[in-house]
Formats: structure tokens, sequence, C-alpha cells
């Protein structure tokens, strides 16, 4: 189990807890053909729902929809009242995102990224040092924290990662391949640092090929399908 | 930009930047003296006119691949900047291009003791680049709304009733097009705003005073980006989503045949593969050919619209630093990656490869000459094997610089 003293950083006020909405959402590239078609589900606080699929379903669109990269074609994402793509800024301030793709400022620490971030955020104060220790114990970095990001593994940038994604004290946690490149004890560690954001009322949407993870995590999945269909009828289930 | 993502890069790539700036402003700034030699002030102006238009050009078309997609929008989402601060970045992101643009227009004024012509100039050029910014940083919601046919009814119907006139690219993609209009139509006539103020300005007072007019042209576009603040996020990151997508997209579709590595005959048998590995790579990331086509077209423009030796010599040699300068794009890991290459042979086998990369521009330069050659008298076989050398010249310096650049990169990763 995580430490106590990371418990702000994975508890969500009840006042914070609002539900994604996703709202008959078509992704059709400029020049390509749907990725996503009317699609609707409603991602609920407390709640952790995988993405699941085969490759090219349109996971990592979806999630790059609900993280307001992307904007969808046709239809809206609702964060409790704020249009994700209307107010980005406002939406972005609940969240925290894991890339499939690193991308850690290079010249900085594992523990100076996280308070670069805190600050950027208005999450930092005097708790905030001892809170990050935690946060990159429970992570499971421990050996190179002080070292230049750019010089870390695969496995060290995606623990860094996560450990980013929680500094900012989100609600949501949107997460693409989040255990790709982790050890077995890592994945054991992050695998219990997102139940615990998620009894602690946080929302995750996340997707992975880990089957088994994803049974052991989530309450739904989302299929999204091997071919472009009606997203509608596919629907959420119990994993 | 580093106040906003710190740790982007190190005090050595900081001042790399700095001097790739400062590098590229007294290229241009040579450029200019040379192309602006032995013309007296009606020249000048000429000159600065004519390069304005161009500029502007340049600027209309750059500007949407400057701003998106936002090469650390993973790390703006971590930030989450406010719409000030998120404007703020793409501003300091942008602007560095028109002001290093302003050099030769200075240059150009400077150098014939008319500081009022470079004053005007060089803001003819900041307003052009502010211009295009204000258009292009908040495109992406109207692209999404002409998506999602929230807008562009007029077009519709337009074509509806007269299929001519529709582009032949998607409707999504007519904002762009038109804004790409605009900014080169109002970066063309802002020279000519800004000297009919200043005319006035002289005629009412005098020096200092004739400035203040064409100020007037730079505060417009400023003026209007102040208005972009409020909602830039919302600009920002739909934008950079269109931009994201489309280039995804672009790089699924399969729009040209690769070159063939047969093709590639020319090259040693041993670094064959690799020299045809970096074309199809850089091919496909920038599509040089138009630019070396363009680039042709204008040396051979110049030279029958007879501007003159200097713009002449200096438009040969903007080719020349373009096209053989291009091959600093293979220096990105994510086109040739360094950890990669170097396991297949040191600096001097990839600096050749980058040699022979750049070496396939010679041809077309020098068919260019030969056509000259036939046409008039004024070029000669001595022109012909000056340039070539220079061309080849500069094809190895900025080879063994990009190899030499990329692999201390990678040393002092691993160190």
């Amino acid at each position: 189990m995580p430490s106590p003293s990371i418990a702000p950083l994975l508890t969500v006020p009840a006042d914070r807890q609002r539900p994604l909405e996703v709202d008959d959402v078509t992704k059709r590239y400029v020049f390509g053909p749907f990725v996503l078609r009317g699609l609707s589900h409603t991602f609920a606080p407390g709640t952790a729902t995988a993405l699941v699929g085969p490759n090219g379903s349109g996971k990592s669109t979806l999630l790059r929809i609900l993280s307001a990269l992307s904007a969808p074609t046709e239809g809206r994402v609702h964060y409790g009242e704020v249009d994700v793509h209307e107010r980005p800024h406002a939406f972005l301030a609940s969240v925290g995102v894991v890339h499939d793709q690193p991308d850690l400022p290079g010249y900085l620490t594992a523990v100076e990224t996280l308070e670069w971030i805190a600050r950027e955020r208005g999450a930092w104060d005097e708790g905030a040092p001892e809170r990050h220790a935690a946060l990159l114990d429970a992570v499971c970095l421990d050996e190179r924290r002080d070292a230049l990001t750019r010089t870390y593994s695969s496995g060290m940038t995606r623990k860094t990662q996560i450990a980013a994604a929680l500094a900012g004290a989100p609600a949501v946690l949107l997460m693409d391949e989040p255990f790709r490149a982790l050890d077995t004890e890592a994945t054991e560690a992050a695998l219990d640092l997102v139940a615990s954001f998620r009894d602690g009322g946080g929302l995750v949407v996340l997707s992975s090929h880990r089957g088994d993870l994803l049974d052991r995590l989530c309450d739904a999945r989302l299929d999204l399908g091997g071919v472009v269909r009606s997203h509608q009828a596919v629907g959420a289930g119990a994993p | 930009m580093s106040v906003l993502l710190p740790g982007s890069s190190s005090l050595v790539g900081r001042w790399a930047r700095i001097a790739g700036w400062v590098g590229a402003a007294v290229v241009l700034g040579a450029l200019a003296a040379t192309a602006g030699e032995g013309l007296d002030p009606a020249g000048r102006a000429r000159l600065v006119r004519y390069l304005g238009i161009l500029i502007a050009a340049g600027l209309a078309v750059g500007v949407q691949h400057a701003l998106y997609p936002s090469a650390v929008a993973s790390r703006l989402q971590l930030a989450n900047p406010d719409p000030g601060r998120l404007l703020r970045h793409a501003l300091v992101r942008w602007l560095p291009i028109p002001l290093v643009l302003t050099v030769p227009v200075v240059v150009i004024g400077l150098a014939g003791g008319m500081p009022l012509l470079a004053a005007e100039g060089a803001l003819s050029v900041l307003a052009t680049g502010l211009y295009a910014f204000v258009r292009f940083a908040p495109l992406g919601p109207a692209v999404r709304a002409w998506e999602r046919e929230e807008a562009g009814g007029w077009y519709r119907t337009l074509y509806t009733w007269a299929p001519s006139v529709r582009y032949g690219v998607p409707d999504a993609l007519v904002p762009g097009l038109n804004r790409t209009g605009a900014v080169f139509l109002v970066g063309a006539l802002s020279p000519l705003v800004a000297q009919t103020l200043s005319n006035a300005g002289v005629m009412v007072g005098s020096g200092p005073l004739a400035l203040v007019a064409p100020l007037v042209v730079l505060a417009a576009p400023a003026a209007l980006a102040a208005r972009l603040r409020p909602t830039f996020d919302r600009a920002f990151w739909i934008s950079h989503g269109v931009w994201a997508d489309a280039f995804r997209q672009v790089e699924r579709a399969e729009g040209r045949e690769p070159v063939r590595v047969e093709a590639v005959y020319w090259a040693p048998r041993r670094i064959r593969p690799a020299v045809w590995a970096g074309l199809v790579s850089l091919d496909r990331r920038f599509p040089l050919g138009r630019i070396a086509t363009l680039g042709l077209a204008l040396v051979a423009g110049v030279h029958l619209a007879g501007l003159g030796d200097g713009i002449e010599a200096a438009t040969l040699a903007l080719y020349v630093v373009v096209m053989n300068g291009a091959v600093a794009l293979t220096g990105a890991e994510d086109l040739l990656p360094t950890a990669q290459t170097w396991r297949l042979g040191g600096v001097a086998r990839w600096s050749a490869v980058r040699f022979l990369m750049n070496a396939r521009w010679l041809p077309p330069l020098v068919a260019i000459f030969l056509l000259l050659i036939w046409l008039t008298e004024e070029v000669g076989w001595d022109d012909l094997a000056v340039w070539t050398l220079v061309d080849l010249g500069v094809a190895a310096v900025s080879a063994c610089f990009v190899t030499l650049a990329a692999h201390l990169r990678l040393r002092r990763a691993v160190a």
C-alpha cells in the first residue's frame, strides 16, 4: 500500500469528483477514414475503465481526445459542466496524463520534475518534498531520482511519468500503456498506486495490452472493437 | 520558453540555439549586403519591397509549421499554463523567425545610409510576422468549425452553384488556404502602407516623427494578438490537435512513391543503403524537391530580370545554403537516430552519407547554369565552375557539422 503521506495526491475531494462524458463522438482524420464513430460513454469518478481493442481500434485516439490533445470531428466531451475542448485550461487543471511516448524535461531530475509540476499547478507547499519523495518511492524509483531524466532507462522514465501525472493532485488520470517497460515489482507498485487513486474518488481511463493487469485494476471495459462501427452498440461492460 | 518549460535543454543547447539564430542573422545580413552592393537609393527601396514580398510569402507558408503541432505538448499538459502564458510561449517560439528576417532589410537600408527605409522595412516584416501569428495561432477552432459544418456555409453554397470554384482539398483546409492568402497580401502591401504613412509623416514633420507612422502598421496586429489572450488555451490546444492529426494522417498516407534503393546507383555500394534510408526519411520529413524547383526558378528569374550581380550572387548563395543546410534535419533523433546509426559507422561514414545526400542537388544547379550559358552571354563556364565548387564545399561542411553534432550529442548522453 502507498505511504499515507501521499494520501492528499490520491484522494479527490467530493466537490472535485465529476463524470467525464463522451457524447456522440466521431473522429475522422482530414484525409482518412473514421477512427471513432458515434461513441457515447460516461466515465464515473471512483472508477477505472480500460479501453480495449486490437491495434488501430482507436484507443490512443480516444485518449488524445479525452486529454484535449485532439478535438473530435463531431460530438462533445464534458467534464462536469466544462466542455473539454472549449475550456482546455480549466479541464487540464484536473488531469494527470501518462503518454505512451516518453516526454519529460530531459535536463531536470525526477525530483525537480515533480517540483516543477507541483509549483505550476499550485500544488506546492511545505509538505510537497516529502510527498514527492514518497511518491517516487511508491513507483519504485529509488535508484537514480537525482539524475537527469534524459539518462533514464525506459522503465525509469515510465515510473517518473506516472509520478509526474499524480504530482499535480489530479482528479482524472488518463494513461496510455502505463505498464509498458515496468518490471514486476514496479508494475505491482503502479497498480497499487492507481488503485488507491481510484478508491480515493479518482477517475481513471487507461489502455493497455496487459489484460491480466486490467482485470485486476479496472471496474469496467470499453471495447472499441476491431473495425469502425457504431460504438454505442459495443458499450461498456464488467471485466 | 525556458521559464515555462525548465529542463527542456542544457546550457550548451540553449547557447547552440542562440548561436543558430545569430548565425542565420549573419548569413542573411551578408547575403543582403552582397545583394545591395552598387544599388542607388531607388534600387535599394525596390529591393526592400521585393524582399518584403518574398518574406511575406515565406511567413505565410511557414507560420503554421513553426507553431503546430507543438513539440512540447505533453510537457505543456503537465504544466497546464494559463492562456496568457500559453500565448507568450507560442509568441516566443514564433517571433525569432520574423525578427531574424528583419536583418537583411535593415542591412540593405543602413548600408545605403537610409535608416528610414531600414526602419520601415523592419517594421513591415515584424508586422507581417505578427499578423501571420494572429491569423494562424487560433486557426484550429476555425478548421474544426468548417469540419463540423458549423462554418463555411457560404463556400459550400458557392461550390454547389459553381463546382469549379471549389479548391482541390477537403473543406476543412480552406480556412488555412484563405489565411495564407491574407497573410501574403498583408505582407506584400505593408511596405507600401508603411512607406506611404512615413511619407505623410515627413510632410507633417521630419526625422523621428516620420517613424511614428510605420509603427501604426505594427500596432494593429499587436492589438489583435492581445485580443487572443483570454481564450488562447482553446485556440492553442485545438490547433495543436488539428495539426497533429493532419501530420499523423499524412505520415500514414503514402502520398508519393519513395525513392528505390536501385535509384541510388551513384552512391558507393558500401554506403548506398545508408544514403537511400537517409533520402527516403528526409524526403518524407520535408519535400525538398519543391523548394529546389522554386529556388532554381528564382535563380533563373533573377538573372533574366537583370537585377544585378549582387542580387544574383545572394540568390545563388541562399539556394546553396538552404538546399545543403536541410541535411541538418537528419540530425534529429526521430529521423536518423544516432544510437542506431553509430553502430553502422562513425563520423567519417555518416559525413560521407550526408555529403552524398546533399550532392544530389548539384545536377539541377549545373543544369540551370547550362541553360543560362546557352540562353545568355553573361553567364560563363567559370561561373559554373565556381558555383559547383561552392556547392560541393557547403555540402561537405554541412554534412560534417551535422554528423559531428549528432555524434557528440550521443556521446554526451551515454557518458
